[in-house]
């Protein structure tokens, strides 16, 4: 065979070669092998301990500022506290810094979008009824107001009737770009009848777009709404509904004018209903985000910039003659994220305000060089979580739930995912301390408590109620894919949590999913889609927020499935409790009862596992006055009372 | 993975005076002396291979790799001191975060306390069977599209020649991240390390087709050939019998300097889009990691662009010296 | 000649049109997956989507959004009678600005970078190249190619990490903390020409110095083949002097065909630098379309753009060959 033949030649012609690679690859090795030698003391283990040392000098620094979680709040903008005025020769600048801000993951209408810094963007252009004014106590007394007058006349016992004055002459933004675009919506009068829209389109289970409105539910306790006359509203509610009063100071509660909405026919001839006007219908989203609030949009250019610059005209809270806001406007960019930029552009002052990403040991080793900055730590209210379908094998039964929760090593997220700086987290997490279960509770609770005795106990447990539950295997988990510290933590979660604490012998699968698809999967009644999930959620403010929709049978984020009679009647009786007090213990109540402390075997109890919320931590040159600082997205507002002071050292230098 | 480990291993093949051997340590004696760069870069390959050796069958929980990557089961670890996801603690208790490098862990340890030597080495091995995977692919239907389109010229010709165009159009990095997003074979599921690697070669396949191609033009014209054709060979006989075995060299080099490639692109892959890729432990996925808290610990970020950039040379070293000594007319391309 | 470039132009159409196909197919192989991925927000919005009604809803407003109404015949129809016009369409998120607007903005400075590293790859290249070549094999040729093989060994975004690292961590108030260390926010050339340059500067030399290798290890083989032909011994037996020989009679001859590696690294601009253009906060074309396939799928957007490359890509190759022809006499083309 010639064909043969010629395939010999070829490997007679390249023998030697060949040899010549067999011959280093055996010598190659045989060293390699030789090279390893010696073996470890240092063996593999679990963490859990709670002692002091191992922790870096910086991080222990860290911890022992006082955080905004604290009796006396560092120094937030508080509005019940005085804040300082800018002189009128120190105003101007735009303030920048690194931030999110950037990145929009769904869409651009204020009622529709779920995404934390999207509805901070907007709060600072759009304006609400009322507004928190303290991050401290988000209670009623706290909640002040922004459009409004003052605070509602509340009609009935329990009230169930709301009487709204707005103040007057509020403008809607007024450039030259607004005016060729919305002509009669540039510097139009903002009334009730757009107060009456922005809730109305909220509540209207007719349009298409209707499971976009994030707050529905909310809005959905809402019997009817009537103008008395254009500066004066009557809302009536279904009901007694105590946490009403917030839904009108929630983070997507701000109002719209009705011009910017795209009511032309979408789909089957309805009308499409979205500030996210359909494609190739002008204007564009951004150029629809004009509202009454301190800064206008002008560019948000995925991923890379936001800018908001003034508003002259803004009605300024209750007093216009201040003359906020102070800034020019504000900066956000977002890109290329890590420490090492972020610190060497703080240290250039090319950014105002800086955050760490990762470790926030730079931000204190950077304190201790230059005294003067002002260092400001705030817990954020978002947290990390897993959530269970109950109505799937194995979840379905309470002992795997549990074994599950009390093999969660939280304090190996804290350290692991958060550098040592995050919080363990409850079902309620430390940055709303008002709501959450007293720290020290919590941290006596089994899954919780970190002393020897007792995680050696809860380990026990896990493993005897693992085993008692027939050793099932674990389906598919589902680990979100941004922020990518959760994809990153994956790996050491599957080996410590599962495989070593609770003794999983099949190794479980896992993926990285795109937050959209487990939004997806978690609706689904297969099995298969997010039968278990690890991710993270923006976190809430009112009690009501963090369990009604999550645990109330059919609620809207239900995505567990869970029905228990006896957990829908505490969440009902809280939304009939006006009495803060009350409602406070029936708020304890309910997250012992999620823990499964009231009855483990409850088929609303560990449905959701709660890990660790972020414990942010952020500097600022001292030339930046009224810095705000809170612990839940959606408060850019308060950019308005944010101003440079020229006279300060450390302005020197900043760049332009 | 540094350069004073690799060094003695030649120092070593030169030292053996082992008479069996003898010819072949001459031969490497030649080669280096010769080609001491191409040599150096041997040096690096086998020492990439000799650590993937002894990985345990696989990543637990990672789905990342296959028992049997190449149809043969691996043997006992022996470059693995610990798994790449053991977890270590301090006698606090605490996660043993950014340890500095000690006579347990060489390399140190990284955020979540785990042991960078032992990422380091699992990473070779998701690089190496990445890279020989993705040259399989692109030189089998590389080739195999370059000798058909060659041999037969023409229209056929014609039509390889402006879908290879149309490919090569496609920015590769682009190209390789809407496969691997899209997942062409996976509907709704996370790409597998095969299908990213797969995408890898396919991206590489008009390269090798070019090469090829090149090849066959000039053979096809020889006068053997003419000759084969002429005493009534059939075309798949004159492929295989003695178009085949000309280009052999050029898909060696290929071969040698394209792992070389893959392994870099599959670097820059996990770095810009790890969320798209199979969890586990890769180089890339090491420097995006530690690109975030690059200013407080570089250390396991350093490590790993070592590794990569130390792998990249060799092959491209490696690659260089057999395109001289195999296959000198490559050289001008 | 004439009647060669008229047959290139016709084959470039048709290679742009398999690129327009093969995109369009790309993206619609999975496209209930990417749809359902979308409407995942909608699903868990807080009406939470509990009748089929309502899952419809939200799927039918992700295609509408996507562009993915009608069957696939009449999508690609569309798509291809859209793109005859040169229609790219519309973004289908963020501000849904036309395509080719938003690709006119974030070309600019990726064009710039792209062009700014090739002048510093053969400004670095040049010389080294011809040095090496001449000084064949003697100590300074084995350094100098030593250190471009260790350019081509390191890949430039592992270079700029630690560039990075460097400058923001160890060189802080210095010059390399300024001129190689991250800038605050972008300014375009128009803008701030200085501000520009010093953005673009470390992104700049890091990607030349990558590509300088290559161009310098193409140009020194080039050199070797040219020095020995017959030409250049007559020049140096007319004893000439050794710059003249070297760069009138050699490095012109060599330079031609270090053109087509530079033909190559113009049509790569794009995704070239898609790392560079991420770590050193620069908002080019590879930065927005790794975003919009990745963060939220934009089809749109990756069509246009992967089109729109295609087609400079394919019309600087055939520059080049045009060039070649021209510079080159030997070369004809038929």
């Amino acid at each position: 065979m010639s064909d043969s033949k010629y395939w010999d030649k070829f490997w007679k012609q390249r023998v030697s070669r060949r040899r010549l690679m067999s011959g280093t690859l055996t010598v190659g090795g045989g060293l390699a092998a030789a090279g390893v030698v010696g073996c470890s003391s240092d063996e593999p283990g679990g963490t859990g301990g709670n002692g002091d040392s191992g922790q870096s000098a910086a991080l222990q620094k860290f911890l022992n500022y006082p955080d905004g979680t604290d009796a006396e709040p560092l120094d937030f903008v508080d509005a019940r506290r005085p804040f300082t005025p800018a002189p009128t020769d120190s105003r101007g600048g735009t303030l920048t810094y690194i931030g999110f801000d950037p990145v929009v993951l769904d869409r651009y209408d204020p009622h529709q979008t779920q995404f934390g810094p999207m509805y901070s963007n907007q709060s600072a252009i759009f304006s609400k009824l009322y507004m928190y004014g303290s991050h401290d106590q988000p209670t009623w007394e706290n909640i002040i107001p922004d459009i409004a007058e003052s605070a509602p006349e509340m009609i009935g016992d329990p009230p169930t009737e709301y009487v709204i004055k707005i103040r007057r002459g509020i403008k809607f933004h007024d450039t030259d770009k607004i005016r060729s675009n919305f002509p009669d919506l540039a510097g139009r009068e903002l009334t009730v009848d757009d107060i009456i829209f922005s809730f109305d389109r909220q509540r209207n289970a007719d349009s298409p777009q209707w499971p976009y409105y994030y707050r529905s539910s909310q809005y959905s306790t809402i019997d009817r709404m009537e103008k008395v006359d254009d500066y004066t509203l009557r809302i009536t509610t279904l009901g007694p509904v105590a946490p009403f009063f917030h839904f009108l100071a929630d983070t997507n509660a701000m109002i719209i004018p009705r011009e910017i909405v795209d009511m032309e026919p979408g789909l089957d001839e309805r009308p499409w209903d979205s500030v996210d006007a359909l494609a190739g219908r002008e204007p564009g989203p951004g150029d629809r985000m004009i509202g009454t609030g301190p800064f206008i949009w002008t560019d948000l250019k995925f991923g890379i910039e936001f800018h908001a610059v003034k508003n002259p005209e803004w009605f300024g809270w209750e007093d216009k003659s201040l003359g906020r806001p102070y800034l020019d406007g504000y900066r956000a960019t977002g890109q290329g994220l890590n420490d090492a930029t972020v610190e060497s552009l703080f240290s250039r002052k090319e950014i105002d305000t800086a955050g760490f990403i990762d470790n926030p040991s730079w931000i204190v080793n950077f304190k201790d060089q230059h005294p003067e900055v002002e260092f400001q730590r705030a817990a954020t209210s978002g947290w990390l979580n897993s959530r269970l379908k109950v109505f799937c094998k194995p979840f379905d039964d309470w002992r795997v739930r549990r074994a599950l929760h009390l093999a969660a090593d939280r304090s190996q997220v804290v350290q692991i995912v958060g550098s040592g700086a995050w919080n363990v987290a409850g079902p309620i997490t430390k940055a709303i301390s008002y709501w959450a279960l007293p720290e020290d509770e919590l941290m006596a609770l089994p899954g919780y408590r970190t002393d020897k005795a007792g995680r050696d106990a809860d380990l026990q447990e896990a493993r005897q109620l693992y085993e008692a539950a027939g050793k099932p295997d674990i389906p598919q988990i589902w680990f979100a894919d941004v922020p990518d510290y959760i994809r990153r933590y994956a790996p050491t979660y599957i080996e410590t949590t599962l495989k070593k604490n609770l003794g999983v012998e099949e190794a479980p699968k896992f993926q990285t999913v795109p937050y959209q698809r487990i939004a997806e999967g978690l609706l689904k009644d297969d099995c298969d889609l997010a039968g278990m999930t690890w991710g993270f959620d923006n976190g809430w403010i009112d009690l009501d927020d963090w369990f009604y929709p999550y645990y109330k049978t059919g609620g809207p984020k239900n995505s567990f499935r869970v029905s228990d009679p006896a957990l829908d009647t505490l969440l009902d009786n809280q939304r009939k409790e006006f009495d803060p007090e009350a409602r406070l213990q029936l708020g304890y109540e309910i997250q012992r009862y999620a823990l499964g402390e009231t009855n483990k075997e409850a088929p609303g109890a560990n449905c959701r596992i709660d890990y660790a919320s972020p414990g942010g931590g952020s500097i600022a040159w001292p030339y930046v006055k009224n810095r705000t600082g809170w612990p839940w997205f959606g408060n850019n507002y308060w950019t308005a009372q944010v101003w440079f002071d020229q006279s300060d050292d450390s302005y020197q230098g900043r760049a332009s | 993975m540094d350069d004073v480990q690799a060094i003695p291993v030649e120092a070593a093949a030169h030292a053996e005076p082992t008479g069996k051997r003898g010819g072949v340590l001459r031969a490497v004696w030649k080669f280096s002396k010769a080609k001491p760069l191409g040599a150096f870069g041997f040096v690096i390959i086998f020492f990439l291979f000799a650590m993937t050796l002894g990985m345990p069958k696989a990543e637990f929980g990672a789905p990342a790799l296959p028992d049997r990557p190449f149809g043969f089961e691996l043997g006992e670890p022996f470059m693995q001191r610990y798994g790449a996801e053991d977890l270590f603690v301090t006698e606090g208790g605490f996660v043993a975060q950014y340890e500095s490098p000690s006579a347990e862990h060489w390399l140190g340890t990284d955020k979540s306390g785990r042991d960078i030597w032992a990422r380091i080495v699992n990473g070779a091995r998701r690089s190496l069977f990445v890279g020989i995977w993705a040259l399989i692919v692109a030189t089998i239907l590389g080739s195999g599209i370059g000798v058909i389109s060659g041999y037969f010229g023409s229209w056929l010709d014609i039509i390889f020649q402006r879908f290879m165009d149309a490919l090569q159009s496609f920015p590769p990095l682009i190209a390789l991240i809407l496969i691997v997003t899209i997942n062409p074979l996976g509907s709704g599921e996370q790409a597998s390390l095969l299908m990213a690697a797969c995408a890898l070669g396919f991206v590489g396949v008009p390269s090798v087709q070019r090469i090829t191609r090149g090849v066959v033009l000039s053979t096809r014209e020889q006068q053997y050939v003419e000759a084969a054709r002429v005493i009534g060979a059939s075309d798949v006989r004159i492929m295989w019998g003695y178009i085949l075995p000309n280009i052999m060299a050029s898909i060696i080099v290929v071969f040698s300097t394209g792992i070389g490639v893959v392994i870099l692109a599959e670097a820059a892959l996990s770095f810009i889009v790890p969320d798209k890729l199979p969890t586990g432990t890769s180089w890339g996925f090491m420097l995006s990691e530690s690109y975030s808290s690059l200013g407080d610990a570089p250390w396991p970020g350093v490590w790993s662009a070592a590794a990569i950039s130390l792998a990249v040379l060799g092959f491209n070293l490696a690659g260089d010296a057999l395109r001289d000594v195999l296959d000198p007319r490559l050289r001008a391309r | 000649m004439q009647q060669y470039i008229i047959r290139r132009i016709l084959l470039n159409f048709l290679v742009l049109f398999l690129v327009a196909t093969m995109v369009f197919a790309a993206l619609r192989v999975d496209s209930d997956t990417v749809v359902s991925r979308r409407a995942g927000i909608c699903f868990s919005g807080g009406g939470g989507a509990d009748s089929e009604q309502q899952i419809e809803d939200c799927k039918a407003i992700a295609r509408t959004e996507l562009g993915l109404n009608g069957s696939i015949p009449t999508q690609y129809k569309d798509f291809l009678f859209d793109l005859a016009q040169l229609d790219l369409g519309y973004s289908s998120v963020g501000n849904k600005d036309p395509i080719i607007d938003e690709i006119k903005e974030r070309a600019g400075p990726s064009i710039e970078l792209g062009l700014l590293q090739i002048f510093v790859a053969l400004v670095i290249a040049l010389p080294i190249g011809v040095i090496s070549a001449v000084k064949q094999d003697s100590p300074v040729d084995y350094l100098l190619r030593f250190i471009s093989i260790l350019f081509l060994g390191v890949p430039v975004f592992v270079l700029a990490v630690m560039v990075i690292l460097l400058s923001s961590r160890y060189g802080e108030g210095t010059f390399f903390a300024d001129w190689f260390g991250p800038q605050g926010s972008y300014s375009s050339l128009s803008d701030n020409p200085f501000d520009n340059l010093k953005i673009m500067f470390a992104p700049a030399l890091l990607g030349g110095l990558g590509t300088g290798a290559i161009i310098m290890r193409f140009l020194r083989s080039q050199m070797l083949e040219v020095l020995r032909q017959d030409y250049v011994r007559t020049a140096w037996a007319k004893g000439l002097k050794e710059r003249v020989v070297v760069i009138r009679h050699a490095l012109k001859n060599a330079l031609i065909p270090v053109l087509t590696i530079v033909g190559i690294l113009l049509g790569s601009i794009v995704s070239g630098n898609v790392i560079l253009e991420f770590i050193y906060r620069i908002p080019g074309i590879g930065q927005y379309v790794v975003f919009n396939i990745v963060q939220t799928p934009n089809f749109p957007a990756v069509q246009g753009v992967v089109i729109v490359v295609a087609m400079v890509l394919v019309f600087v190759n055939l520059i080049i060959d045009i060039a070649y022809g021209w510079l080159d006499p030997r070369i004809r083309y038929s």
